[in-house]
């Protein structure tokens, strides 16, 4: 996926002989080489690059690309088109639920594993469970980089232990975000045209589940002010977006 | 009754001659919570007025789509190290 996975436990997960650290580390890495090896578009040999090529049809796509489809194509609905797994040329590109589709697969490897406190950040994607400290019942403390100064955070934002939010996804036009299309400016002859110039630099949501958060971060930057309105009336979650002249859009939950 | 996200909506509707001529509501949703927070939209909000994390103290960095060569002069790969 060309990105880097950071795994956080306790410090007292680490003191059982590293058993645990291990065990942790090697379930989540077999998650992600699993769907790496099918899903990535910078391996020529995966199933989703030979898809891409035009070589065979969905109908002859696994289980496993027919299922990341059909949950791109519920988003697209969910989202009003604003997230789609189709590139403005038409190819097909599920790099956009294939993160947070597998930090989910991760958390649930995790939890068969009976480690119960972690935190996993893939690339900025954030998820966690339990505390940081589990004795204390503390909650993990993600912060939000500044997209105006990338070594320094705009924000933070607790996570896990007895609140609502288990995750917090941030997109943007800052770094990569090549599975991010605004609508109408690159559709030729789309239906959505003359929205200008993208809203938003940078969009963080926190929401329950990272598929969620992942998926509106990413349907707030492509749709602009519209979708963001949407995915705060539609959804159970908190927004903070960075406009392009660094103004700050934000719900409740992100004030101080 | 409606479902809504924020629970379950009831109204009752009084119609004379074809015409809504009075609306009862009989519940606004179940949840005390959320029906105080009926709107959770987004607005403009100061960068003094933001929730604000020292780096020294999160357990993680959340930003836009890391790349493998960019997280080497990331926040996080800091964090990792710190935490090695």
């Amino acid at each position: 996926m060309g990105t880097v996975i950071s795994l956080a436990l306790p410090a007292g997960a680490a003191r059982d002989g590293g058993d645990v650290l291990d065990g942790a580390t090697a379930a989540v890495e077999r998650v992600f080489a699993g769907l790496d090896a099918t899903f990535s578009l910078y391996r020529p040999d995966s199933e989703a690059s030979r898809m891409a090529r035009g070589e065979g049809t969905l109908r002859d796509a696994s289980a496993a690309f027919r299922g990341r489809f059909a949950d791109a194509t519920g988003w697209r609905l969910l989202t009003d088109g604003f997230f789609t797994p189709e590139r403005p040329d038409g190819v097909l590109d599920l790099s956009g639920i294939i993160k947070g589709y597998a930090i989910d697969q991760a958390a649930s490897a995790l939890k068969c594993a009976g480690i119960e406190d972690w935190c996993l950040n893939a690339g900025g994607d954030v998820l966690v469970s339990g505390s940081p400290a589990p004795g204390a019942g503390s909650r993990w403390l993600a912060g939000i980089v500044d997209p105006q100064d990338r070594g320094s955070l705009l924000s933070g934002f607790s996570l896990g232990g007895a609140g609502r939010f288990s995750a917090l996804a941030t997109s943007g036009t800052a770094e990569r975000g090549n599975h991010i299309w605004r609508a109408g400016t690159d559709r030729a002859g789309g239906g959505r045209a003359g929205l200008g110039p993208p809203d938003f630099r940078q969009v963080s949501v926190a929401a329950a589940d990272i598929l969620t958060a992942d998926v509106l971060a990413t349907a707030v930057v492509a749709g602009g002010r519209r979708m963001l309105d949407r995915a705060t009336d539609s959804w159970d979650v908190e927004v903070l977006a960075v406009r392009g002249n660094g103004e700050l859009l934000a719900t409740q939950g992100f004030r101080a | 009754m409606v479902q809504t996200r924020f629970g379950a909506v009831q109204v009752q509707i009084t119609v004379k001659a074809g015409a809504i001529t009075d609306v009862t509501a009989l519940q606004l949703t179940d949840d005390v919570r959320k029906s105080v927070q009926i709107s959770n939209r987004a607005a403009p909000l100061l960068r003094a007025a933001v929730i604000k994390a020292q780096s020294a103290h999160v357990q993680t960095i959340s930003g836009a789509t890391v790349t493998s060569g960019a997280y080497l002069s990331s926040l996080q790969a800091a964090l990792d190290a710190a935490n090695l």
